[in-house]
């Protein structure tokens, strides 16, 4: 067996170990109460990831029928991803209740535009490769790929402009998600273009870089949920402040 | 292969941009960074008469067209800069309510929940009059709508002024 590919079976057996371990902490931590999409996430990408496994090594599994379950897993799993990002964009907004209504609606606009974004860029993006149902699988995966990373951007910058402060732990959510995303679109467009139709060097590759993001993430992931949240630190001002400038601010809104 | 190129060169920036922002959420804060060092003054009257619309309409009597639209262009622009200020300030006011809603005392907790509030609906109202100045910039006339606004940031302006005379006042207008 190749190196390359040793190195990336490797990364794949440990990626799968590392979400489970997550999965455990994850329950133990009562995470699933605060974050029930990004808990389930987990948990299915462990189950599917140990299924994926089990059908790659065992002789009686054929071919299609694990590029059934492949499909399955990626429909799947980029669903649950656009559902975690929104599931971090709702607890941001639950702590600034003025920007609720606002926010919501520029999420909804961002996701539209990115939608229509791909759409044609799917459209205008020529045929590659020989075999149309590979083809329209790699287009997928960049497709994808392409809306979450575009709304993990939005996530960032949304905060960003309105000065927005994280809970540690959504913030090394939307971390991870947008370290495995940025890579995977990578990965996803390199191989959309290319190609390939059997395994070779640049899958190999590909490969190993992908699965190497999917450990990362999941170490990103352990380190934020085994640390404990803590607000960020800045100057506090005299407490009596406080009511004089709402007071004021106030005057200002309600006037 | 050239959109396969673009898009991993965009996911690159991307990428390093996350590992930034990751960065900077971990660094403690400097002396430098206490926010109150940086609140702005923002001068109400000069703010009051850039964006008054009989005074624009005196400038406009009074001056041929190009020199006017010369001139609104550039009240304007200083009046956009005005609100940009006031803005910063509402960013810095959020920092100091966000750690403050922590606070074990409830009446500071729920003072600063207030704050925290009112500051971002500033910021909302600011971020929708910058684009409004613009416009008035380009189309003279089109500015009456946005000074209606004015009354309302005259309130937020002052605001900012109690926050100075609250907080050591650095970098003034």
């Amino acid at each position: 067996m190749p190196f390359l590919e040793l190195l990336w079976r490797t990364l794949w057996f440990l990626g799968v170990g590392l979400h489970g371990l997550l999965t455990l902490v994850a329950i133990k931590r009562g995470f699933q109460r605060v974050y029930p999409v990004f808990a389930c996430y987990i948990s299915w990408v462990t189950i599917v990831g140990v299924a994926l496994l089990y059908m790659d090594y065992a002789p009686s599994v054929k071919g299609n029928e694990y590029f059934v379950a492949y499909i399955v897993a990626l429909v799947t799993g980029s669903a649950a991803r656009f559902a975690i990002v929104y599931e971090i964009f709702k607890h941001i907004l639950n702590r600034y209740p003025a920007l609720s209504r606002s926010g919501t609606l520029l999420f909804r606009l961002v996701t539209v535009a990115l939608l229509g974004l791909v759409i044609v860029l799917a459209k205008l993006s020529p045929p590659a490769g020989s075999d149309p149902l590979m083809s329209t699988v790699s287009l997928l995966e960049t497709t994808v790929d392409i809306v979450l990373v575009g709304l993990l951007l939005f996530l960032f910058a949304f905060s960003g402009l309105f000065s927005l402060s994280w809970r540690s732990h959504a913030f090394g959510i939307a971390l991870g998600l947008g370290i495995f995303g940025t890579v995977s679109l990578s990965t996803s467009a390199i191989r959309a273009q290319l190609q390939p139709t059997a395994p070779n060097q640049m899958t190999n590759i590909t490969n190993v870089i992908n699965e190497g993001a999917y450990v990362i993430c999941a170490l990103i992931w352990l380190g934020y949920l085994l640390a404990t949240e803590r607000p960020r630190q800045t100057p506090t001002p005299p407490k009596h402040d406080l009511g004089t400038w709402n007071q004021e601010l106030q005057r200002f809104l309600h006037r | 292969m050239t959109t396969a190129i673009v898009l991993v060169v965009l996911s690159a920036i991307v990428l390093i941009l996350l590992i930034r922002v990751a960065a900077d959420q971990y660094l403690s804060p400097k002396a430098s960074d206490d926010p109150a060092e940086k609140i702005r003054f923002v001068d109400i009257e000069a703010f009051r008469n850039l964006i008054d619309p009989a005074e624009a309409d005196y400038l406009r009597n009074q001056l041929p067209a190009h020199e006017f639209r010369k001139i609104h262009r550039e009240r304007l622009r200083a009046a956009v800069e005005y609100v940009r200020y006031a803005a910063q300030n509402a960013a810095l006011l959020l920092k100091i309510a966000e750690t403050a809603r922590y606070s074990s005392e409830p009446a500071t907790a729920q003072a600063a929940e207030k704050l925290l509030d009112n500051a971002i609906r500033l910021r909302l109202y600011a971020f929708e009059m910058i684009p409004r100045l613009y416009v008035a910039m380009l189309v003279p006339r089109h500015g009456l709508p946005t000074m209606r606004v004015a009354d309302r940031y005259e309130q937020m302006t002052r605001q900012i002024i109690l926050l100075g005379v609250k907080f050591p006042v650095s970098g003034n207008l």
